[in-house]
């Protein structure tokens, strides 16, 4: 660096988020005075940004994919986009990060149909796989068996990075994962925004392109640790969570009730009256954002029974249901909580099942993204959230989470929790529920931070 | 099979690629964490690939990105009201230009800030790959290497000036030899 070592002290302290009004005001000054210290001052900026992703191995081009919900681009134009991607990852990877030291744990045990995005070593069952060896994978399956036992099932596209002899890290797409034997016991599978320490089981874990991380268990137990704090989350068989990316680690929990009044589920809380925003509370008000709820002649859907303390009664009672009319594809719900509040916990309820015909339960699903917003003022709501300035706090999706292909597989009660690793989920005086499809909600409940 | 969708995305990739690691720059240059860094690099990208289909000309879109970005880094503090850091606009527009003159060949970067990890004191690499790999805060690194949040910082404040100068001269030595 050629500028001085004062001058680089004040960058630093200032890309560490350190320095004061007064101090961030000198360096302002100096900098439009001074070519070579704005030079400097890039220079370190650029080796901080890019080694995140250099070290960890993600973090780079990975960042630019949106959940499709957001961008409104098909499943196969995710995959699409996916496929692309590891072919510019495969590409800039291509700087082997391999030690010709590391260590053999891991080959390659089985392939179908399987297309890969870089000619690597890793093109030909029994190829030993190294640490720090990375698997790019465009198409078709991939079995991947450690030394220790674990059997980890790579679906293409996915990108893989091995990280130790019983350890992976899953940059993105989806790995079912088997480590039931001694020796593979507390297998870790790392992810941009989690780790999953296997406690002698089987799981699948799958990474979107931004980082949005799923757990499912689908025998024995998982813990699963958010990285930062290392708060952790102990998963049984049949259960489920998400794991948003950011600094506040959002986790999501969806799970199918009892399908009675009294919404039962395995650890999700029924419906309460005892939340902040519960209409007995007096503080919190419910309104539609955008779209038209469902109406009719002689009823009309209340937004506020949302906020009644209970679900439905029964499994089609529209009139203790909030919904939108038929053709409307993206309406919103908004929760006024009378002031900003720092919010623990969020719980939706929903229930929908025709009582003859068993296939019409579409509105019991939940596809919605979750905003807020603490000011008093708030933009304008015919305006998509995300371009309006709302912070996403959490995406939503029961049918991808229940795997919903066929209509009769769809749970018709559901819940979804969504609350922070540590501490709250933020402090807001709305939140806003984007729609992305069918609804029949019940309850939704919001719980204050203590 | 034509398939448009993947053409798209190819010949965005390839011009996000290009610009990606002074992109990365600028916005980390404006904003006072990592993870705020992160967060806008992602809004921009999603952005960009959001409205790319209304670049009219390929040969811009190095000028749209910077522009797209540092749109998205004053957004992002205004909802954060992170104003204490906000730099002027006069400086805002100098830094864009300049990174955005920066004409970098992202490869060729990676591998030289790459070998220079390497060659950084095992004792500064062990703590730089910490703080990185773990996106671990100061204080919780200084708690688990029995040191101060002061001692940390500094050392971290140096291996990242020596990696830029490394970095610099590596690729200066790579275009004299070529």
């Amino acid at each position: 660096m050629k500028s001085d070592q004062e001058k680089m002290d004040l960058v630093g302290r200032y890309l560490a988020g350190e320095t004061t009004a007064t101090e961030t005001s000198r360096l302002e000054q100096l900098m439009l005075a001074d070519e070579q210290l704005r030079q400097d001052f890039l220079a370190y900026a650029r080796v901080d940004a890019a080694l995140p992703g250099m070290i960890s191995g993600t973090g780079s081009l990975l960042d630019f994919a949106e959940a499709p919900a957001q961008t409104d681009r098909s499943w196969k134009g995710w995959i699409a986009g996916a496929v692309a991607v590891c072919a510019v990852v495969a590409w800039l990877a291509s700087a082997s990060f391999l030690s010709k030291e590391a260590a053999e744990v891991a080959h390659i045990a089985e392939l179908k149909n399987c297309r890969w995005m870089h000619q690597s070593e890793a093109s030909v069952e029994g190829t030993p796989l190294r640490v720090g060896q990375r698997i790019e994978l465009s198409e078709g399956q991939a079995k991947v068996l450690f030394d220790t036992g674990a059997e980890l099932q790579l679906e293409g596209p996915s990108i893989l990075e091995v990280k130790g002899p019983n350890a992976a890290f899953l940059i993105l797409g989806s790995a079912e994962v088997l480590a039931d034997s001694k020796e593979s016991q507390g297998f870790t599978l790392g992810t941009p925004s989690s780790r999953f320490v296997d406690l002698g089981t089987a799981f699948t874990a799958s990474v979107a392109p931004d980082g949005l991380s799923r757990l499912e268990v689908s025998d024995g137990e998982v813990n699963l640790i958010v990285d930062h704090d290392h708060q952790h989350q102990l998963l049984g068989a049949g259960q489920a969570m998400l794991v948003e990316p950011g600094e506040r680690k959002i986790l999501t929990r969806i799970e199918s009730g009892d399908a009675s009044k009294d919404f039962r589920f395995p650890t999700i809380i029924p419906p309460s009256n005892q939340d902040y925003a519960d209409i007995s509370q007096g503080f919190a008000s419910a309104s539609v954002g955008r779209g038209l709820l469902r109406s009719r002649p002689n009823w009309t859907v209340n937004p506020k029974s949302i906020l009644d303390g209970s679900g439905q009664t029964n499994q089609d009672s529209p009139q203790e249901s909030v919904f939108f009319e038929n053709d409307v594809k993206n309406g919103s719900l908004l929760i006024d909580l009378g002031k900003a509040i720092s919010i623990a916990k969020i719980n939706s309820y929903s229930w929908h099942q025709h009582n003859r015909i068993p296939e019409h339960n579409d509105r019991a699903q939940q596809k919605f993204t979750l905003f807020g917003w603490p000011d008093k003022e708030l933009p304008n709501l015919e305006i998509p959230a995300r371009e309006s300035g709302w912070v996403r706090i959490a995406r939503v999706n029961s049918e991808q989470f229940f795997h919903v292909k066929q209509l009769d597989n769809r749970p018709s009660q559901q819940a979804c929790s969504i609350f922070a690793s540590k501490g709250e989920i933020g402090e807001y005086r709305y939140l806003l529920l984007e729609v992305n499809g069918p609804t029949f909600f019940g309850e939704i409940d919001v719980y204050k931070a203590e | 099979m034509y398939r448009p969708e993947i053409e798209n995305h190819e010949q965005f990739l390839h011009l996000y690629v290009e610009c990606e690691e002074s992109l990365r720059g600028f916005v980390r240059s404006l904003l006072p964490t990592l993870e705020d860094a992160r967060e806008v690099m992602q809004e921009t990208a999603a952005v960009l690939w959001k409205k790319f289909d209304q670049l009219d000309d390929p040969e811009n879109f190095r000028r749209w990105a910077f522009g797209v970005a540092r749109f998205e880094v004053l957004a992002y503090r205004r909802d954060k009201a992170r104003d204490r850091h906000i730099f002027g606009e006069e400086l805002l527009t100098q830094l864009a230009l300049e990174s955005e003159k920066i004409a970098l060949d992202s490869d060729r970067e990676i591998k030289a800030l790459k070998s220079c990890l390497a060659k950084l004191p095992p004792k500064h690499s062990a703590l730089v790959r910490e703080a990185y790999d773990k996106d671990l805060k100061i204080k919780q690194i200084a708690e688990r290497e029995g040191r101060t949040p002061m001692s940390v910082y500094k050392v971290l404040h140096r291996a990242r000036m020596a990696l830029a100068d490394c970095v610099k001269e590596t690729l200066e030595g790579e275009e004299a030899r070529a």
